[in-house]
């Protein structure tokens, strides 16, 4: 289903190994603002539609890497990854390291 | 309950607790480094744009340790402990040298290592690369602690709080392992907190998200004093987009050319506040006149101001980013032309931002706090630089520091047999304590306390203070730490709210203090602004807060500073 131009439609792969048998894909849609970017909308389906989604952050301007995450197939920073209106994405974690949960892997001692 | 054992345990992995955990592991140590985050990439110090302050002299043969001790003295409106500053401007030259032997290399001009000038400075000292000091300073520290193999580096694990012995010695800590939820108990001979600072109490902050202020907080519990609380240094940031607000990168031009700063009328607002310098003014004087201009409805649509250089012609704005930036129009991060920031056409929405927190964990000269077997090191100490802080002495400082701590805790530790038993039955009980949100039915979800909290700070203790708004503060932080949390999800692997909550215990007794301290201190100093009380009273308060508990209570007392040399000249 189309999202509206003044939307952006996100799919996230979530996943927990403790208490769950396979991932499951989880459909959120918010309105767009100007600058929105990945990390944006992850905190903002966090803190205002879904408390139970699981990620990482650290500096927000592309220097620590704790955000990395695969959108629509291609491995990127979700603070460096700017959205447009009307994009439909999905996003799932980052290959690579056991999944923790959701967007979260293992870091590589 | 898993448990691990070193000599030295070290808090916190960036540019202070990186490298107590080299020197300690050099003095023969057995090391372990935790950090809720990842080593080498987290915390604020990888943010750090450009200045790193030591007087080596080498821009301005006149520079020296002297002339640094009286800048950082002069600059921090003679609250400093001279002691403490002593040792930092001594001892900066030697450490910012000794990280090229771990691979680092300074910006060198004619084949000198080259130092900029930062305003508060009298020569130009600040070392630099590019305008990535910070993340090369990371990783180069992160590389020499890899090479040593005493030195075991544990990420993602959220310590909680320190661990007492029944005679109230610091003998180790408690933490969460954030990626599967289990505790684990650290037990150690010397411990260093090297946490960080406490910005994300504030609604705008600059830096990351995880200076929640747990070294203040795990310290005060644990009987430590602190010290300067009131003094949080706010500074330029990006205030638009959202998804930018809080980042440097789009006031970077600030350090290389002369935006002008305009209000909602078109005035260049500064001739009211600093006439003879202007948007050069330090950044005690930027932020109060941003916060006044706002706060007295003058502000731009997103609570701003407008920070303009696009009265330059644009190929000198093309040139001078040619120069900083290589060309690229990403400014410490932010690729400016994609989010439609293009300072050559228009003027950007800047606002300030919670930026560093000048006051801290109480420390000798020997980076010692008051509790036995516990020492603080970086933003995490407090102390040395008394009311405010000069644009680059915070990465030197944490080198100091950091190398004092670590060499400190080593003697410490091999003077030792074995570390104390942590006191079990409180560790029993603390262990419930951690995990009782997840028992909470009903209550607030951690996200919207903790939205709640730093809006309050915002508010009442933020650049512009009065009583009345930081009693108000007062009353909504204990309304807040007093009301129950309740968690979305019961899994216990990398449970945000869950970390939220514990962080949330932490921040609100930080932010307790913040306004407590700033509630006592009527008058304006520093980074510190009481519009009730708007100029210095060097004959009421040429003095220290000091902050410790007593039972259940927090307690305020004043003593004056410590002064070695140099005492306030005659002014006011």
């Amino acid at each position: 289903m189309m999202a509206s131009n003044q939307e952006v439609t996100v799919r996230i792969r979530r996943f927990d190994p403790e208490a769950m048998l396979e991932p499951v894909f989880a459909s959120y849609r918010l309105p767009y603002e100007p600058g929105l970017n990945v990390l944006r909308i992850l905190s903002l389906i966090y803190e205002e539609q879904d408390h139970t989604l699981a990620f990482k952050h650290s500096c927000r301007i592309g220097f620590c890497s704790a955000c990395r995450v695969h959108v629509n197939g291609k491995p990127l920073l979700a603070c460096r990854r700017i959205v447009q209106p009307g994009e439909e994405l999905v996003i799932e974690p980052a290959r690579g390291g056991q999944i923790v949960r959701d967007l979260v892997i293992e870091v590589e001692p | 309950m898993r448990e691990i054992t070193s000599d030295v345990l070290i808090i916190g992995s960036e540019a202070a607790g990186g490298t107590s955990a080299i020197e300690a592991a050099s003095a023969g140590c057995s090391v372990l480094l935790v950090t809720k985050g990842t080593h080498g990439r987290s915390g604020a110090t990888e943010m750090a744009v450009y200045s790193c302050n030591a007087a080596l002299g080498l821009a301005d043969q006149r520079d020296s340790p002297d002339v640094h001790f009286r800048d950082v003295v002069v600059g921090g409106e003679f609250l400093s402990d001279q002691r403490l500053v002593e040792m930092f401007v001594t001892n900066a030259p030697e450490r910012v040298l000794e990280l090229e032997r771990y691979g680092l290399r300074w910006d060198r001009k004619d084949g000198r290592i080259e130092q900029g000038f930062i305003p508060g400075c009298t020569y130009p000292r600040s070392v630099h690369i590019g305008r990535i000091t910070g993340l090369r300073m990371a990783r180069a520290i992160r590389a020499e602690v890899l090479k040593h193999e005493q030195i075991r580096v544990i990420d993602d694990t959220f310590v909680t709080d320190l661990l007492l012995s029944t005679r109230g010695e610091v003998v180790g800590a408690i933490g969460v392992e954030l990626e599967h939820g289990g505790l684990v108990v650290f037990r150690s001979r010397a411990t260093i907190l090297a946490t960080g600072g406490g910005g994300y109490i504030y609604q705008r902050y600059i830096g990351s998200s995880e200076s929640t202020g747990d070294g203040y907080a795990a310290a005060y519990r644990a009987g430590a004093e602190l010290v300067d609380m009131e003094f949080v240094q706010f500074f330029l940031a990006a205030a638009y987009p959202p998804s930018l607000e809080g980042t440097e990168g789009p006031i970077t031009p600030y350090y290389w050319s002369s935006p002008k700063l305009y209000n909602s009328l078109g005035e260049r607002f500064m001739r009211r506040y600093a006439p003879k310098e202007m948007e050069r003014a330090t950044r005690d004087i930027l932020s109060r006149a941003i916060a006044t201009e706002i706060k007295r409805g003058r502000g731009t649509p997103h609570e701003g101001v407008w920070f303009d250089i696009s009265y330059l012609p644009p190929n000198i704005t093309e040139a001078q980013v040619q120069e900083v930036f290589g060309g690229s129009w990403t400014w410490s991060g932010i690729p400016m032309l994609e989010y439609d920031l293009d300072p050559r056409e228009k003027a950007l929405e800047i606002c300030t931002g919670a930026l560093y927190f000048v006051g801290g964990i109480r420390i000798d000269e020997k980076c010692r706090t008051n509790v036995p077997g516990l020492l603080a090191a970086g933003e995490a100490a407090g102390g040395i630089l008394g009311a405010n802080r000069i644009g680059g002495d915070a990465l030197s400082l944490c080198l100091v520091t950091g190398a004092v701590a670590g060499q400190q805790a080593a003697q410490l530790a091999l003077s030792q047999d074995s570390a104390a038993a942590p006191d079990a039955l409180w560790l029993e009980g603390r262990s419930r304590q951690i995990l009782a949100p997840f028992a909470s039915r009903e209550g607030e979800s951690p996200i919207s306390k903790r939205r709640r909290l730093q809006t309050t700070m915002w508010e009442c203790a933020g650049v512009l203070r009065d009583a009345a708004g930081l009693r108000r503060g007062l009353a909504e932080i204990e309304e807040l730490r007093s009301s129950p949390v309740v968690l979305a999800s019961a899994t216990r692997r990398y449970n945000k709210e869950w970390i939220e909550a514990l962080a949330l215990e932490n921040m609100a007794v930080v932010a307790e203090m913040v306004c407590k301290a700033a509630l006592a201190r009527a008058e304006t100093r520093g980074c510190h602004s009481r519009e009730d009380f708007p100029l210095m009273d060097n004959a009421n308060w040429l003095k220290n807060i000091v902050i410790g508990k007593s039972g259940p209570g927090m307690v305020l007392s004043t003593v004056p500073p410590v002064t070695t040399r140099m005492r306030p000249e005659a002014t006011q």
